[in-house]
């Protein structure tokens, strides 16, 4: 009765032996029962309709789990009380009893989760599927088990037991199919504890469960119903269940959004109130479904809800219309920044770097023509009711969504700041509101690197873009320093003397710059013109090694204008030294970055005499190998990894932010060839390598790919040739029949050849018999004529005697012809027969060599099998 | 672009009998020779005129595979409309079309509209499945019946467009309840659903040419 228990085997509870050996081992020495009685727990019987009590095999998986030593007896005193009540479950026929079990079985699940969840499993299905129509008896079965299914103790995550639980439940057949059945009631009890035991089920075996929903016709699409549900207590239940039912399975949340489950919660978040943690829950769902699901997001598009979702965001934003007062003065409840926060999320996701570039693109433009990038800029510049996080977050959003558009990234350049206070002759444009926060020190961290980001992706393939902030560097007539400039505001971070600045404000310059060759010869210009004190070198000797992302690019550019004898001075001695402070793994990248630059300079040098010298000087200060080697161990450390993950900075702290994501792409791309100067037609283990080998690998799965594919269409073809070959096993059966045929007509043949040889030896007796009578008639004529001879007067007698002697020889005689006679038939009859059965061997024999032709021919064909073999072994 | 209804399809049929290219034909008009297998189900909307309505048409393009039949079965009952397609050169896909319908009939709302498409007419040449055949399935199961091409377009944009005909007259015969978007029908943003069986009254006004979705 208790089949699962053989499959559950738990590798670490309180003992170290599996519950299954446990089993086996107390099973015997369990049969007498020695501790329940009826009278203990007298105060609960109440009738006495009780079946015998057998013993429940869990029980000792119940002493395992709780047993050792130590264990008190209260445990398994629970246990054996939850025995009871299941027993009576499953055994009392009045139904006021039966209930009364259940509540107490539900009163114990919290305090005895494993012996209530598993001892009742069966009784439990039972009343899930035959007794749907008791309402009471379903609600308190779905409830207790959703309680077996969580833990009291929230401060762990890891809840091994209710995982186990959930296992076994999922482990019977049909137990979704109930489940869901259970939720299609309308009975409010049932459907709450069903959506409710759900969810727990959700949480601890998702994929399962999602799994089998999905193998539920329309399970999906009755789940999404529920949302529809006036009785508020289960719309939230269910929006609750839907957060896990959402989850990373993309082909359930293609369902769901099929569905409409869009709409849907968009419809709940417009009714309830701002602060409603409800909303928070929809908008996760809604953030679940369209995170890296490009066709979600994709029909979320069609159907027009990206501007719906703008006016929800206005809606938070601004207030509903029709109630302004309570606006502006009190702080934003906590529930309402962290609802605009998801709703923020859910804007990013559709434009996230994550996504295919169309798909975002797309969505960039529906953001721009909803407005909703007003919007974001409007929060971005007016601060106004907002806290730091959701400012954060829309700084975030903005850059992702105007990163790599044009449009929104002129756009976003176009708005400014509104400042009618100020009194300044023009407004600050949004370019400048963000350098200026992210040279601010005081304000947080995580906004300067998120308006950092802003920034960058402004600039992210917007030629057009870094232009005009270099311009701003260019010395311009009749232009005083009043006002402030993107690119004033650049050198100013740049030369300052807090590191993260300067980090920031050489990242800036280096986007500016990249792909963009002709305007690093202009920024040159600015470096010998503008700024004495700022060339690369000074901002190397500068600062700490945060600068060195930065300083390795303008020399990079047009490094023949910049190298002095001094510069490389500096290089040289600080690649073999240590490089300052910081851990091993900064100095190993700073040396990286340091022969970068030499290596770069060396490229770019054009004047050949000065390249002969300045190999010359590498090669006598540093050593070619010393330099090789500190490039390529820029790719072994850990900030290399960090930074080449993602776009978005992704620091934590200021002392993090090392290098930049397309500064690492920039050293990849270079790294080949700078290394190719120093060692021409040498070998180089360095990042492209990697590319290599992963192209390599890329090519391996190709020509398995391609393996696979002829191995499959092999494998058809072999299984249509078994499908022949079976066809061939009828003829094989003939062929068998007839050998058997052949075998008895081999016997047939043998039988007559002895036959045969019994028809020659009685034709030899007959032979013999033959001689015999004739010499007994010669001895008759002779005898005759003896006695005629000697009694010459008794002839008379003689002849009589001799007539009588005659008489019986001639019956004699007539016996043996009538013998004769039916020999010679039986021969004939014989002969005949072997006649026929010549010739019927004839036909076998011909039959046979037919069939022993075919049967080569099959033979002949051992590739068949040898497929089919190969096929059986692969 | 705003539109008077909104229809949702769904295609279905065997592994390889040109669904996707369907529906590529459909929304981008375009013909892709080789195409990966569906995984799962693909999305694509096109808005077509019907009766001077805008209508928008989102078709769901499900995987033929066996293996994915119990999650595309779960589509079933989202759809106004659905394309059953088998492929004129290969017998089979037609054989397996009873299970299909079958499939359908059970999952679907009952006044889904099934459209029966014989694909891949362009090759005459490897015909195994008479156009009469499909006709006489078409009519003992009450289907609409059409061949198609989607290498050359021929009668792929017919196909689509007579089934959302076929819709438009359900609804004005109010056999579809269109309130309940279960059914795979929407009214537009425009719509008064005050109204909802007398669409006829109801102006679209200052839509350009249907063409063209996104």
């Amino acid at each position: 009765m208790y089949s699962s228990s053989s499959s559950f085997s738990v590798k670490s509870f309180s003992s170290d032996t599996t519950i299954h050996n446990a089993f086996r081992q107390k099973t015997p020495s369990k049969s007498p029962r020695h501790s329940i009685t009826p009278k203990r727990h007298g105060k609960y019987v109440k009738g006495s309709k009780r079946a015998p009590l057998q013993t429940h095999p869990t029980m000792a998986l119940f002493r395992t789990f709780f047993g050792g030593p130590s264990n008190d007896r209260e445990e398994e005193n629970g246990a054996e009380l939850v025995e009871t009540f299941v027993e009576r479950v499953e055994t009392c026929s009045a139904p006021e009893d039966r209930r009364d079990a259940l509540r107490a079985l539900r009163s114990l699940a919290k305090k005895y989760r494993l012996a209530v969840g598993t001892m009742g499993l069966n009784a439990y299905l039972d009343i899930l599927e035959k007794d749907r129509m008791n309402t009471e008896a379903m609600t308190l079965v779905l409830d207790t088990m959703s309680a077996v299914l969580s833990t009291e103790d929230e401060s762990s995550e890891e809840d091994e037991l209710g995982e186990r639980l959930a296992e076994i439940m999922l482990k019977r057949a049909g137990f979704i199919a109930s489940v869901l059945a259970a939720i299609d009631q309308f009975d409010f009890g049932v459907r709450r504890t069903g959506v409710q035991l759900l969810t727990s089920l959700l949480r601890h075996r998702g994929p399962e469960v999602q799994t089998a929903v999905m193998n539920q016709p329309m399970g999906v699409s009755k789940l999404v119903d529920i949302v529809h549900d006036n009785r508020e207590i289960i719309r939230n239940e269910a929006i609750l269940m839907l957060c896990e039912l959402s989850r990373s399975n993309s082909q359930i949340q293609q369902l769901l959004a099929y569905d409409n489950l869009f709409a849907v919660l968009l419809d709940v978040i417009e009714t309830e109130p701002l602060d409603s943690i409800v909303i928070e829950d929809c908008l996760f769902v809604i953030l679940n479904l369209l995170r890296k699901n490009a066709m979600n997001q994709q029909l979320f598009r069609e159907n027009n809800l990206i501007s719906r979702l703008g006016l929800i965001l206005h809606t938070f934003l601004y207030g509903h219309e029709d109630q302004e007062e309570e606006m502006d003065t009190a702080e934003w409840a906590k529930q309402r920044t962290a609802n605009v926060i998801f709703l923020l999320q859910i804007i990013r996701a559709l434009v996230s770097t994550e996504n295919t570039s169309q798909n975002v693109h797309a969505a960039q433009k529906v953001l721009y023509q909803s407005k909703i990038l007003a919007e974001l800029c409007r929060i971005l510049l007016s601060e106004v009711g907002s806290s730091v996080e959701i400012l954060t977050e829309s700084v975030i959003v903005v850059a992702e969504a105007i990163r790599g558009n044009y449009t929104n990234q002129e756009y976003f350049a176009n708005t400014a700041l509104a400042a009618p206070e100020n009194n300044s002759q023009q407004p600050r444009s949004s370019l400048l509101v963000l350098l200026i926060s992210m040279t601010t020190e005081k304000q947080p961290f995580k906004l300067r690197c998120a308006v950092f980001y802003c920034f960058l992706s402004y600039l992210f393939d917007n030629e057009f873009g870094k232009t005009k902030i270099i311009e701003t560097l260019l010395p311009q007539s009749g232009q005083k320093e009043e006002s402030f400039t993107t690119g004033g505001l650049i050198c100013q971070a740049v030369s300052s003397s807090e590191a993260l600045q300067v980090w920031f404000g050489s990242t800036v310059l280096l986007h500016c710059l990249y792909q963009v060759d002709h305007l690093s010869e202009q920024l040159l210009r600015v470096q010998l013109t503008v700024a004495n004190g700022e060339p690369a070198l000074s901002l190397i000797s500068h600062v700490s090694q945060l600068v060195v992302s930065m300083g390795n690019r303008r020399p990079q550019m047009r490094a023949g204008l910049l190298i002095k004898e001094e510069n490389l001075q500096y290089l040289t001695t600080n690649i073999v030294d240590e490089c300052g402070e910081g851990s091993e793994s900064e100095q190993q990248a700073l040396r990286g970055l340091l022969a970068f630059v030499l290596l770069a300079c060396l490229k770019n040098l054009e004047d050949k005499d000065a390249r002969t010298s300045m190999e010359a000087l590498i090669e006598r200060r540093v050593g070619k190998e010393v330099v090789l080697s500190a490039l390529e161990g820029l790719s072994r450390t850990e900030q290399f990894v960090k930074a080449a993950q993602k776009p978005q900075p992704i620091a934590k702290l200021g002392q993090e932010l090392f290098l930049d994501f397309y500064f690492v792409k920039l050293f990849k791309s270079l790294e080949g060839t700078l290394i190719k100067q120093l060692r021409p037609n040498g070998d180089f283990n360095g990042t492209t390598n990697n590319d290599s080998i992963i192209q390599s690998f890329k090519e391996l799965i190709k020509r398995q790919d391609e393996e696979i594919a002829i191995l499959k269409a092999d494998a058809k073809r072999t299984n249509l040739e078994v499908e022949k070959l079976k066809n061939n096993e009828k003829y094989e059966k003939e062929v068998e029949d007839l050998r058997e045929k052949l075998e008895k007509n081999c016997g047939i043949h043998v039988q007559v050849e002895t036959l045969n040889s019994q028809l020659a030896e009685a034709q030899r007796l007959t032979q013999q018999w033959f001689a015999e009578a004739e010499r007994y008639k010669q001895w008759a004529a002779q005898w005759q004529n003896y006695q005629l001879g000697q009694l010459p007067n008794g002839a008379e007698v003689g002849i009589g005697q001799l007539q009588q002697q005659i008489g019986e020889l001639e019956q004699q005689l007539g016996f043996g012809y009538q013998a004769f006679e039916q020999q010679s038939q039986t021969i004939l009859y014989y002969t005949t027969e072997n006649a026929q059965l010549k010739e019927s061997l004839q036909k076998t024999e011909n039959l046979l060599a037919e069939a022993n032709r075919k049967l080569e021919e099959q033979s002949q064909k051992p590739t068949f099998k040898w497929c089919h073999r190969k096929w059986k072994t692969c | 672009m705003s539109y008077a209804y909104l229809f949702k399809y769904i295609i279905i049929g065997d592994t390889g009998v040109g669904k996707s290219c369907l529906l590529l034909q459909f929304t981008d008009k375009r013909f892709q020779p080789v195409h990966d297998l569906t995984i799962g189900v693909e999305f694509g909307a096109r808005m077509v005129t019907i009766d001077d309505k805008q209508i928008k048409l989102q078709i769901w393009d499900t995987a033929g595979q066996e293996s994915f039949r119990s999650i595309t079965r779960s589509y079933y009952r989202g759809a106004a409309g659905a394309l059953l397609v088998y492929d004129i050169t290969r017998r089979d896909t037609f054989n397996h079309l009873t299970s299909w319908l079958e499939d359908a009939r059970q999952h679907s709302n009952s006044n889904m509209v099934i459209m029966l498409i014989g694909n891949k007419s362009d090759l005459e040449a490897r015909r195994e499945v008479k156009r009469e055949e499909g006709e006489a399935f078409a009519r003992e199961h009450g289907l609409v019946f059409m061949e198609t091409s989607a290498k050359t377009a021929n009668g792929v944009e017919a196909a689509f467009i007579d089934t959302a005909k076929e819709i438009y007259r359900k609804i004005q015969e109010g056999v579809f309840d269109i309130n309940n978007e279960a059914n795979g029908i929407k009214l537009g943003p425009q719509h008064s659903p005050s109204s909802p069986n007398s669409p006829g009254g109801n102006a679209t006004g200052g839509l350009g040419g249907g063409s063209g979705c996104c």
